[in-house]
């Protein structure tokens, strides 16, 4: 009886120790093992434009800042639909956690996307939407706000009754569409003053060959908007080319260090410039939300801000305008 | 009932249980309370190395960022005090003798920017219109009033003439949008005494943010340089904090007078530590996430744990060791000492292996067990000598009344000259004393103490004529049986003396003996058809005081005493008597070969 008690405390005390060294053993396997996503962002132009700059660094940010494995993908031109559903079959052979989906069209990659959505990969779409609500969630520039925001101030510059030509980018593009959208609601009364819409289809010298099409059709022409960085850099382009920065006035949508210069030399008198950075970072936060299981929403406005020559040197506005990658070290 | 509750201690039924239990309880306890200890200390202590060494990096990279404004400040020296700069900006001279100053300048701060690559810019401007920046080329952005630059304004209003602006995109400068902080001095026109000049060297911005990269706060944590606004100089989370995605504490780190601070927000604990530059006045900031910092101590911590388990483990393991060895003479000495409570006292010494207390209970035990056995020994032997002695009174005491009679009956025999008789009973008497003197065994055999009682009859029965007859009846089987000396004779004398002699005539004694197999015993038997004895004698039989010296030196007791003493309590003999029918005596004895002591 005596040797089976004091048997029983030596074991209890045993048992107790090892079970002890079990769970601290396995609490600190937890502790280094936590599990880092894969995903990986489909740029649909591999063009370094200053808006892709600003959106691959503010992703970057936001996979260092949530520990994720990340990766960029991009074809080369944004007109290669065809490269685009390549592209991102070829990045499902990676087991990627979720995608990061800028798309280049409205409707061409919805099949796609649906076929990898049922495998269970996340997908969360960046800077365009497309023609179903499948993903996720939508990260992008509240398009019809960036419209309204650069109609309202064009308003502000001109008199009822004069003339407005628009370039936009690409005919049935959903952001084309949205931002005439929005333009038309925030010129207000002064919408009929805009009197021809034409498409560049993401083409610079597209875009200047139809403004200065646009400024000959219509000589008493006092104002050209674009809706994109080509069609406003191109726009700016004519302009200036045609010395008639003062006659005209010329505002448009997404910056570049041209449209900067233009700002600066008073051509162009007004652009609204998507937080490509914040669009970056957070379709990357959202892409890490979803994956953790987190509630969230399915659209979220990166945010755009006008930016003329009084702001342009605002401290806050020079990070958005200004990205520092590795020029610096030129 | 509750407050008389025994001390645990005293709970236990083996000492070597109370040892275990109370050494692991104290052990466990000590441990438990070191760990506790260790386990606080460790998280303080963390803490605190944590904060010293932050302040040591953050100290570190504000003396980098010192001594790397110092640098560039010589280096600006170095061009501000050229006469060329002079002559250049303010003498009228002619314009063949300011393009070589001009030359002499370009080539000046070529040399130094082909020797640094942190420099992105260097310029002289002049409120006259003069300008040179880098290698000349380059003019100013037309388009941009130099007095919208902050830093320019600060520059020509700084006392010292110098002035470190904060990050920031360089337009001044013609097609160049370059992150840079910028680095200016005015320059005074030495003839009319006014700031009538800037220069400024552009420093890359990565010279100071790497300087910040190189240091290493854990693993998500940073160091964030603002200026005496609060204006950023360096942050890495810069386009977050304009983008409005994420906010930094710059009020709170602006306007702390500490040189830490512990900002908690929702699960993540961020330790700040600031030092502000005297030189620059920027505000170098470490920010350390907390939970980052204690995984060393979570860490430690489970090291603490693990490790004070095994020891518990250890020393519980260890300490029950230490009992058993302990407690083991006491088991020892418990067993010894049972086995002595049984009436062993032969080899129950115990082994003595400790030469503390234990030991020399131990042999304070052993000591006094071999002490008993002496005296149990010593006891017997006394025993014996006691019962010699008692047997030689016993064959001395026999004698006065009987051998008084016997000789009374022989001088009327002679007198009477009954020859015959007066031989037979002289010899009968003759064969007594041998017998009784013959030696000093304490047994004999059965014939023999019959032939003596036998003698004894031969010499009663003359003496009492036809009062008294007996009959032997013992079977031969048993004649060499052995039986202690003077057995029967007295229980024959009192048989005479309190039965038969009472009776007128007829008196008969009959003596036999047969041996009792299933009982594996010897009885004899004396059986008297005398008076028999009253139910009272009966009883006093046994009793010493009843024994009759005058008539009969030895009782019945004493021979009673003899038996039991030499075969046990199961043997003796017993009495049966009936008033006027007789008495039976029987004597029970085992059947064992003689013992002739020596």
């Amino acid at each position: 009886m005596k040797v089976s008690k004091r048997e029983m405390i030596l074991n209890t005390i045993f048992i107790i120790g090892c079970i002890g060294i079990l769970v601290s053993a396995i609490y600190m396997m937890n502790v280094s093992k936590s599990r880092e996503y894969k995903v990986v962002l489909v740029l649909k132009t591999s063009e370094t434009m200053d808006f892709w700059i600003n959106l691959i660094s503010g992703a970057h940010m936001g996979a260092e800042l949530y520990g994720v494995d990340f990766e960029i993908r991009a074809v080369d031109v944004e007109t290669d639909v065809e490269g685009q559903i390549e592209l991102i079959k070829e990045t499902m052979v990676d087991a990627p956690d979720a995608l990061l989906i800028t798309s280049s069209t409205y409707s061409d990659l919805t099949p796609i996307l649906e076929e990898i959505i049922e495998t269970g990969v996340r997908v969360v779409l960046v800077d365009s939407i497309i023609d179903k609500d499948i993903v996720d969630s939508v990260v992008a520039t509240d398009n019809v706000l960036a419209g309204e925001k650069i109609g309202r101030y064009a308003a502000s510059l001109i008199e009822e009754g004069d003339i407005i030509g628009v370039i936009s980018h690409i005919e049935d593009s959903s952001t084309a569409i949205e931002r005439e959208l929005g333009l038309r609601k925030g010129l207000g009364v002064k919408e009929n003053c805009i009197i021809d819409v034409q498409f560049c289809y993401s083409s610079y010298e597209r875009a200047e060959e139809l403004t200065k099409e646009m400024i000959l059709q219509y000589p008493n022409i006092s104002m050209v908007i674009g809706l994109n960085d080509n069609a406003t850099i191109g726009a700016g382009r004519a302009i200036k080319e045609l010395g008639m920065g003062t006659q005209i006035r010329m505002v448009g949508i997404d910056a570049s260090m041209e449209m900067i210069r233009y700002i600066e030399e008073g051509i162009c008198d007004g652009i609204i410039v998507q937080k490509a950075f914040n669009m970056g970072f957070l379709g990357v936060e959202q892409a890490v939300k979803i994956l953790m299981g987190d509630e969230v929403e399915a659209f979220i406005d990166s945010g755009c801000e006008l930016i003329t020559r009084d702001n342009l040197y605002e401290i806050e506005n020079q990070k958005m305008l200004f990205p520092f990658q590795d020029k610096n070290l030129n | 009932m509750l407050g008389r509750r025994k001390p645990i201690l005293r709970r236990f039924k083996t000492i070597k249980g109370a040892m275990m239990y109370s050494f692991s309880v104290l052990i466990i306890v000590a441990l438990v309370i070191f760990w506790w200890i260790a386990y606080n200390y460790t998280k303080d202590t963390v803490f605190n190395n944590s904060i010293a060494y932050s302040s040591q990096i953050v100290k570190q990279v504000n003396s980098d960022i010192d001594s790397y404004i110092n640098y560039m400040e010589n280096i600006s020296l170095i061009i501000m005090e050229s006469k060329d700069v002079q002559d250049f900006l303010f003498e009228n001279k002619s314009a063949e003798e300011l393009v070589d100053a001009r030359q002499r300048i370009i080539s000046q701060i070529d040399t130094i920017r082909s020797s640094r690559d942190d420099i992105v810019n260097i310029a002289i401007l002049s409120e006259c219109g003069h300008v040179i920046v880098n290698q000349g080329i380059e003019g100013l952005n037309p388009y941009i009033e130099k007095e919208s630059n902050q830093w320019y304004v600060d520059t020509l209003r700084a006392e010292d003439g110098v002035n470190i602006s904060s990050s920031h995109v360089q337009n001044l400068i013609r097609s160049s949008y370059d992150w840079v902080i910028t680095l200016s001095r005015m320059i005074e026109n030495q003839q009319t005494g006014f700031v009538e000049g800037i220069f400024f060297i552009d420093l890359n911005y990565e010279s100071i943010s790497n300087l910040c990269n190189n240091s290493v706060m854990g693993e998500s944590g940073y160091i964030f340089i603002i200026d005496e606004h609060g204006g950023i100089i360096y942050h890495p989370q810069q386009q977050l904090l304009y983008g409005e995605l994420r906010e930094e504490k710059i009020q709170e780190v602006l306007y702390s007078n500490q040189d830490y601070m512990l900002v908690e927000e929702r699960d993540k604990n961020r330790l700040y530590t600031m030092y502000q530059s005297e030189k620059t006045n920027w505000t170098v900031v470490s920010v350390a996430y907390i939970d980052e910092l204690l995984t060393y101590k979570d860490a430690a911590q489970v090291w603490y744990t693990i490790v004070t388990i095994l020891l518990i483990v250890a020393t519980v393991v260890i300490s029950n060791m230490i009992a058993r060895i302990l407690s083991r003479p006491i088991g020892e000495l418990q067993n010894a000492m049972d086995t002595v409570v049984k009436g062993e006292f032969k080899e129950v010494e115990v082994k003595i292996e400790d030469e503390n207390e234990l030991g020399a209970l131990s042999k304070s035990f052993n000591i006094m067990t071999e002490r008993i056995a002496n005296l149990i020994d010593q006891n017997k032997f006394e025993q014996e000598e006691k019962r010699k002695s008692e047997l030689r009174a016993l064959q001395s005491q026999i004698n006065p009344h009987f051998l008084y009679n016997t000789l009374d009956s022989i001088i009327w025999m002679s007198a009477a000259r009954k020859n015959d008789e007066v031989v037979e009973m002289t010899s009968a008497l003759s064969k007594l004393f041998r017998q009784s003197i013959s030696n000093d065994n304490e047994e004999l055999t059965i014939r023999e103490e019959i032939e003596y009682v036998r003698n004894y009859l031969t010499i009663q029965k003359m003496r009492y004529a036809d009062k008294l007859s007996y009959e032997f009846h013992v079977v031969d089987e048993i004649m060499e049986e052995s039986i202690i000396k003077f057995a029967l004779q007295p229980l024959v004398e009192n048989t005479i003396y309190h039965g038969l002699k009472y009776k007128k005539e007829g008196g008969l004694l009959k003596v036999k003996g047969w041996f009792e197999k299933d009982q594996n015993r010897i009885v004899i038997e004396l059986e008297d058809n005398g008076v028999g004895m009253t139910k009272e004698a009966l009883q006093n039989i046994f009793k010493e005081k009843k024994i009759d010296h005058k008539k009969n030196g030895v009782g019945v007791l004493n021979v009673q005493r003899r038996l039991q003493l030499a075969y046990g309590i199961d043997y003796g003999i017993h009495y049966a008597s009936e008033e006027g029918v007789g008495t039976v005596v029987t004597m029970h004895i085992p059947r064992r070969e003689i013992i002739h002591e020596s």
